[in-house]
């Protein structure tokens, strides 16, 4: 259990946790229409800072990205006595698309792009925290998984603080690839309504300080949580909402889910999103609590919302209230779920935050005021099962090198086409895509019989991850006389997807998290499988590093590992 | 007729990398999702790219697209009424 020793949101409606809990009660939306926004052709409904401020809030020598979620872990941190150069210390950052806007050669553009990794270790170093910063990239639930990795290092003793902060920015890049996806509302979002007709993307730096916790102190609590994969599509959540029924109910025990308030709800007012949230929700058994949701005050600002959205519910439960969903009017989902459409009293101080994302990822985040049990984390121990190695020269499996001829990218295609040829998505991914698909694949195949699927757990770190993808997304709209952003590249620039066209292919229903560094670091890589497997006790885990920077230039090293425990 | 349907086909197979598929290897009337070419959602989304891109038809959604995306005839015969380029 981890103790939230501060926050801080940075978003349209204010500078601070009390500014945006303030606007969120009095019912104001950050949302707002705007022509043609950051050169985007079109009418969007966008949570975005207007150009002055955001010309205001930038700071020198940094990009907008980093300018936000510097403002915002600052803030945070000067709330608490926390040192950020205790080797003691982490900063975990939670972001689905991170300093993307740089790659384009924008008039905005400042300096070098940086990768994901590499923007997090500046924002750190700005900070003064000395150690190497983590950056969760699983899509919308980025800063949920950034949370649980925190408890983690911290339940597991390897930290006593962690730093997670969840940030994303507006961009042309995620407003052309959400708008060939059919997925933008043209008018604010409407929650779980009748008339919902999809999400708005909004912008925010939302942080938690989370420390070891003191049964003396007061205040909230990360308590648990669960993370997992639906493995039923990687743009279309499982419309059952099993996913999300699943990671519910092992996030809560029994007497925790008495004592819940209410659920605060991913909520993105998309068709399927809603429609199957709400019946994971009431399949979990917690269809009679209030659900609220807060995208039609934020948008859906993805990495930061899972940690935004947390926040506001703990203010709104200080004061003994749960907030109604802005542009709710009349259900629009056929899971029994009571959503909030008026303020509502509670006694209670706890609850559940889902989250789900593209790649199939879920996830479901307990909070409470209050001190509970500590989990135990036992140690776990591994025996190696399979292991691979591929380069643009070789391909070795279990040691032994197999007889391929061909090299760089079409290694990767012989090795598909010789050894798995499943009838998967694979030649529509990226390379980077290609070949974390294949090197698992060649793990997997034959090799989790017996095993329960979500019993298996995936791991991938990378540094550039969808770098290649990226680059290509940005092609299809830079000219804006041939604006004509690809869905099926844009999925690609989610680093995370491919572990999500593993999960379906190989059933895999355990926890799947995208880890970015800075640069590879296999210790820092195994303590955190380590920690993760000790906190969530998978019976297999896959697990390695996956990296491509250009067609014919990538490493993948993956394990398959069983777990006794 | 004959013309634009195997250009959509090659379109088709380049926008959704039909990796070693040819033209005469897509029936005409076959379904494109499902049990035929096997499409599925994303490439639905991306077949709106294609109508959009290179005939100047704009669909507001994969549902508006379900009748003209059943088979390559389909597709022609839609294009072919209301192509704006």
């Amino acid at each position: 259990m981890t103790r939230i020793a501060a926050t801080n949101i940075t978003s349209p409606l204010g500078l601070t946790t009390a500014e945006n809990y303030a606007a969120v009660k009095r019912n104001e939306t950050g949302l707002k229409t705007v022509d043609g926004p950051l050169g985007v052709p079109g009418r969007f409904c966008v949570g975005m800072f207007s150009e002055e401020r955001r010309k205001d809030l930038r700071l020198e020598g940094f990009s907008w990205f980093e300018s936000l979620a510097i403002r915002s872990i600052r803030d945070a941190l000067r709330q608490t006595a926390v040192n950020p150069a205790s080797d003691r210390t982490i900063l975990i950052l939670g972001t689905s698309t991170a300093d993307i806007e740089e790659l384009a050669d924008t008039p905005e553009k400042d300096g070098a792009f940086l990768s994901p990794g590499e923007a997090a270790r500046k924002i750190a170093r700005s900070l003064g925290f000395v150690t190497e910063p983590l950056v969760a990239s699983n899509a919308c639930i980025s800063g949920g998984t950034a949370q649980m990795l925190a408890q983690r290092l911290i339940g597991s003793g390897v930290c006593d603080t962690a730093v997670v902060c969840g940030v994303d920015v507006v961009s042309a890049f995620v407003l052309a690839g959400f708008d060939a996806f059919k997925a933008l509302s043209p008018m604010e979002c409407r929650p779980f309504d009748i008339e919902r007709l999809g999400l708005n993307i909004g912008e925010c730096a939302a942080t938690l300080v989370l420390t070891k916790d003191s049964p003396e102190e007061e205040g909230w609590r990360l308590v648990d949580g669960c993370l997992n994969n639906d493995a039923y599509h990687v743009s279309a959540p499982i419309p059952s909402g099993d996913g999300i029924r699943r990671t519910v109910v092992k996030a809560l025990t029994p007497e925790m889910k008495d004592k819940l308030a209410c659920v605060t709800a991913h909520g993105t007012a998309t068709m399927f999103n809603d429609q199957m949230e709400s019946k994971g929700i009431a399949d979990a058994g917690l269809g009679t609590l209030p659900t609220t949701a807060y995208k039609a005050h934020f948008g859906h600002t993805f990495g930061a919302s899972g940690v935004v959205e947390a926040i506001i519910t703990m203010c709104s439960l200080d004061e003994g209230l749960v907030l109604p969903v802005r542009g709710f009017e009349e259900p629009g989902v056929s899971g029994r779920i009571r959503v909030c459409d008026a303020l509502e009293t509670t006694q209670k101080r706890a609850f559940v935050k889902t989250q789900s994302g593209f790649g199939g990822c879920n996830g479901a985040l307990v909070y409470a005021k209050e001190a509970v049990p500590e989990k135990p984390m036992e140690k776990v121990s591994y025996e190696t099962l399979r292991s691979v190695r591929i380069t643009p020269t070789e391909c070795v499996l279990d040691g032994k090198a197999q007889p391929f001829a061909s090299t760089g990218a079409a290694l990767i295609s012989d090795i598909y086409k010789t050894l798995l040829a499943d009838g998967s998505r694979f030649f529509k991914m990226d390379m980077y895509s290609r070949l974390a698909y294949v090197a698992t694949g060649l793990l997997v195949k034959d090799s989790l019989q017996g095993i329960e699927p979500e019993e298996v757990a995936l791991f991938v770190f990378t540094r550039n991850g969808s770098l290649l993808a990226d680059r290509k997304h940005l092609s299809t709209f830079s000219n804006p006389e041939e604006f004509y952003p690809s869905p099926a590249v844009f999925i690609n620039t989610l680093p995370n997807v491919v572990l999500g066209e593993i999960a379906v292919k190989n059933n895999i229903q355990g926890e799947t998290t995208l880890v970015m560094l800075g640069e590879r670091n296999d210790t820092l890589m195994e303590q955190i499988v380590n920690v993760s497997a000790r906190a969530t006790r998978p019976s297999a885990v896959i697990y390695g590093w996956v990296d491509c920077d250009a067609e014919d230039s990538f490493t993948a090293e993956l394990k398959l590992m069983k777990i006794t425990k | 007729m004959e013309e634009l349907i195997n250009k959509l086909k090659l379109q088709i197979i380049d926008a959704l990398n039909l990796e070693g598929m040819t033209p005469e290897e897509i029936d005409n009337d076959a379904p494109l999702f499902g049990d035929g070419l096997g499409l599925d959602s994303i490439d639905a989304l991306e077949l709106i790219v294609i109508l959009d891109k290179f005939y100047g038809i704009k669909l507001k959604s994969p549902a508006e697209g379900k009748a003209v995306f059943k088979s390559i005839n389909s597709i022609a015969d839609y294009v072919q009424k209301n192509r704006t380029k």
